[in-house]
C-alpha cells in the first residue's frame, strides 16, 4: 500500500512531464516516472488446452525513480488478482550516441499466487532475478526499445491442501525479448504498446497449470501501457 | 499512431512448444533379438525388483525399478519422468534385452541395447535349475536417437520389491497413455495409444468420450477439431457435430490415426491388453451420452470372459459435472451402473459410485478417503504431473490411485515404496 500511495503521489507530481515509460532515457535524482500497463498473455494451446488459451489480463503498476551517477531504480507491482508479483531493481542508464539511450539492471521479483475454491486450495511462492539489457532509440515523436531479460528462478514453494513442496532452485529460466513503441498519444499523455516474447520453463502467471518445467515455451505477451 | 498501427499485426503471432512429433527409435530389422530365443515371462520377472545405476546415473539416476509391463519389460527411472522400453531374448543362457529409453518431460530418446552376462544372471533368469548369483547385474548401453548405443549402463541387483509396493494401486494413464503435447509415439485417445499403455506401467486408462450427430460414442478430447489434435483437414468446429462416418472419413489425428469409436477403443482394451480398468470421461453433456455408453459398457464386460487368462476388467462412467450427474441420476437402476463420480463425496455415495474421484489440489483429504472406503468406494484423484506431488501422494496418502500424464513416474514411485 505504501509502494502504491508513494507511486500516485509521485505521478501526481511529476507526471507534468511527457516522456515515454520503457525507453531507457535518464531520470534526475529522486525524480520519478510511473506508468499503468496492462498485458494479456497467450499460452501454448498445445499444453494448456483450447479452454485456456486465453485467460484475464494482468495489471501493472511501474514506477521508475531517479537517483545519482545515472542509476535509475525500478519497482513494479503485477496482478491478476490471484497472482501477484513484486520487482524491484536498479539500471544504469548511458547514452553512447544521440537518441539511444540503454539501461543495464538487475531486478529481484517475488511471486505469490493462490486460489482457493470448492476445488482448489493451492498456493505457489516463487522469487526470480532478471538481468536486463534495454537500448532504444528516439525518433522524433516515437521511441523503440528493445529490452532483453535473462530469468533466473531462484526458489519456488508449492502447496496443495496439506501438502507443501519446496525447491531451492537457482536455475535459468529462460529469456524475454520485448519490443516496445511509445508516443505521444493524447494532451501530452504517452501511449506503449508492446510485445514480450517469453521463451520459459516456468511462467508464473500460470503456476498452477504448468507442473513440469524442463521445456522452454514460447508464450507472447501483449502489453499496452499510459504513463500517469 | 500509423507506426503503432503497423506493431498491431505482432500481436497475430501464436504461443508454441517444441514440435510434438517425436519418433523413438527401433533397432534395424529387429536388432540382434531376432536372432535370440523368447523369455517366458515366469522368467522374466525374476528381473522384477529395485535396480542400482551404476553407470548412466546422468540419465537414469542412482536406482531404477524393473517390472513386466504388457508386453514389455520396462525400467522406471525418476529424473526427468525417464523409462527404458524393452524386449527380451535368449542365447546360449545370456538374456538379452534391446529397445529405447525416454524421457518424457523432454524430447530426449533414444537405443537400448543391454543383456545379462550367463554367470551375472542370464543363466539364472533364462533357467530353472542355476542358483541365483551373488552378482546379478545389467550391462550394456544407451544412445541418442537412432545412433548406435555407446555410452555406458550398468545396473546392479539391490531387492526384490517390498511388500507395500505390490499393493494394488490404480496408474491411470490420462487420455488412453498420455497427452499429444508430451510428443508420445501416438495420439492421445487413441487404440494404437491404449495398445502400448500398460509399456508405461498404467493399469487402468482414462479416455474422453463424446457422442456425433449420428448417436455414436467415440473418442476424443477438445471441444472443437483443432490444429492441436488433427490434421489440417476440410472439418471444423465440434466434433460433434458430424456424423461418425465423417469423422471416421475427413478427420485425421496429428500422429495420422482417425477417431476411434467407443466400441473400438473397449475392444481394443478387452482384447488386445490386459489392463484392469477404464475410466470414461463424459464429455458432451444433455444428449443421452450415458444411456449410449451403458450398452457398450456391458458387452465389453461381457467379452472379457471370452479372453484367456485375462485379468478382470472394470469400466467406470465417469461424472465430472452436475449436467452429466443429473442425466446419469435419470436413468433407471443407476445404481448399479458402475460409475466413477468428480464430484462431492456425498453425491459419489448418493449414486453408489465405485470411485470417488476429487481433484489432487485440495490436498491428501485424508478423512474423506476413509469415509468413501468405510462405503466400500475406492478414491483416486486427478491429474497429477508434479513429480514432487506424486512422490508425496503415493508415499504418504490413502488414495487408490492417480491419473496421471506420466503413468511412469507413478509406477516408479509406487515400486520404490
Amino acid at each position: 500500500m505504501l509502494f502504491i500511495s508513494y507511486a500516485v503521489a509521485s505521478a501526481q507530481t511529476i507526471g507534468t512531464r511527457p516522456g515515454p515509460m520503457q525507453y531507457p532515457e535518464a531520470l534526475a535524482p529522486y525524480n520519478f516516472k510511473t506508468a499503468l500497463e496492462m498485458a494479456f498473455l497467450k499460452m501454448p494451446e498445445a499444453v494448456v488446452e483450447e479452454s485456456d488459451t486465453y485467460r484475464w489480463p494482468a495489471w501493472a503498476l511501474d514506477v521508475f525513480m531517479g537517483l545519482p551517477e545515472n542509476i535509475v531504480a525500478e519497482g513494479k507491482i503485477t496482478t491478476q488478482f490471484i497472482n501477484w508479483h513484486f520487482q524491484l531493481g536498479t539500471k544504469w542508464q548511458w547514452s553512447p550516441v544521440e537518441n539511444v539511450r540503454t539501461y543495464v539492471g538487475v531486478d529481484y521479483a517475488y511471486f505469490m499466487g493462490g486460489i482457493g475454491s470448492s476445488t482448489f486450495d493451492n498456493s505457489n511462492r516463487s522469487s526470480f532475478a532478471y538481468v536486463n539489457v534495454s537500448v532504444g532509440y528516439h525518433f522524433n515523436k516515437i521511441t523503440l526499445t528493445l529490452k532483453e531479460e535473462l530469468n533466473y528462478l531462484l526458489s519456488r514453494k508449492d502447496r496443495a491442501g496439506d501438502v507443501t513442496i519446496r525447491s531451492f532452485t537457482n536455475k535459468f529460466n529462460g529469456v524475454t525479448t520485448s519490443l516496445y513503441l511509445e508516443q505521444e498519444f493524447w494532451k501530452d499523455q504517452q501511449f506503449l504498446i508492446g510485445i514480450r516474447a517469453n521463451y520459459l520453463k516456468f511462467v508464473y502467471q500460470n503456476w498452477l497449470l504448468f507442473p513440469v518445467s524442463e521445456v522452454y515455451y514460447f508464450v507472447p505477451e501483449f502489453v499496452f501501457g499510459i504513463r500517469l | 499512431m500509423r507506426l503503432i498501427s503497423l506493431f498491431i499485426p505482432l500481436i497475430l503471432v501464436s504461443s508454441c512448444t517444441e514440435g510434438i512429433l517425436l519418433e523413438v527409435p527401433e533397432f534395424r530389422r529387429g536388432g540382434f533379438l531376432s536372432q535370440t530365443d523368447d523369455l517366458p515371462v515366469s522368467k522374466a520377472a525374476k528381473l522384477e525388483g529395485v535396480w542400482e545405476v551404476v553407470k548412466g546415473n546422468e540419465v537414469f539416476g542412482d536406482s531404477v525399478a524393473i517390472t513386466i509391463s504388457g508386453d514389455r519389460i520396462t525400467v522406471y527411472a525418476q529424473p526427468s519422468v525417464g523409462y527404458i522400453v524393452l524386449e527380451t531374448g535368449v542365447l546360449d543362457s545370456v538374456v538379452f534385452l534391446q529397445g529405447y529409453w525416454r524421457q518424457q518431460v523432454n524430447s530426449n530418446t533414444g537405443l537400448a541395447d543391454l543383456y545379462l552376462p550367463k554367470f551375472q544372471g542370464g543363466g539364472w533368469v533364462s533357467t530353472d535349475s542355476s542358483a541365483k548369483p551373488d552378482t546379478f547385474l545389467i550391462v550394456g548401453t544407451y544412445g541418442n536417437g537412432e545412433a548406435n548405443p555407446e555410452k555406458d549402463l550398468v545396473l546392479r541387483w539391490v531387492r526384490p520389491f517390498s511388500e507395500r509396493a505390490k499393493q494394488p494401486f490404480l496408474v491411470i494413464a490420462h487420455r488412453g497413455g498420455g497427452r499429444t503435447s508430451d510428443r508420445i509415439s501416438y495420439s492421445e485417445n487413441t487404440v494404437e495409444l491404449i495398445r502400448i499403455a500398460e509399456r508405461f506401467g498404467s493399469n487402468v486408462v482414462e479416455i474422453d468420450v463424446r457422442l456425433s450427430r449420428d448417436g455414436i460414442p467415440f473418442i476424443y478430447h477438445d471441444s472443437n477439431l483443432n490444429p492441436r489434435l488433427v490434421q489440417r483437414g476440410a472439418l471444423v468446429g465440434p466434433p460433434e457435430n458430424y456424423p461418425m462416418k465423417a469423422l471416421k472419413d475427413f478427420v485425421t489425428l496429428i500422429h495420422g490415426e482417425s477417431i476411434p469409436t467407443l466400441e473400438e477403443a473397449l475392444q481394443t482394451v478387452v482384447f488386445e491388453t490386459n489392463l484392469r480398468g477404464v475410466y470414461l470421461d463424459t464429455k458432451t453433456e444433455n444428449v443421452g451420452l450415458v444411456s449410449k455408453m451403458i450398452p457398450l459398457v456391458q458387452k465389453a464386460i461381457q467379452d472379457v470372459a471370452l479372453v484367456e487368462n485375462r485379468q478382470p476388467l472394470t469400466i467406470v462412467i465417469g461424472i465430472p459435472t452436475q449436467a452429466v450427474y443429473d442425466e446419469f441420476v435419470s436413468i433407471p437402476n443407476h445404481k448399479l451402473v458402475p460409475s466413477l463420480c468428480e464430484l462431492s463425496l456425498d453425491q459419489a455415495i448418493a449414486i453408489n459410485s465405485l470411485v470417488w474421484a476429487p481433484r489432487w489440489t485440495l490436498g491428501t483429504q485424508d478423512a474423506g478417503i476413509q469415509r468413501a472406503h468405510n462405503q466400500l468406494m475406492a478414491a483416486v484423484t486427478w491429474t497429477m504431473d508434479i513429480d514432487e506431488f506424486i512422490k508425496e501422494y503415493v508415499n504418504n496418502s490413502s488414495f487408490d490411485g492417480i491419473l496421471t500424464n506420466y503413468p511412469s513416474l507413478v509406477k516408479y514411485y509406487q515400486l520404490m515404496r
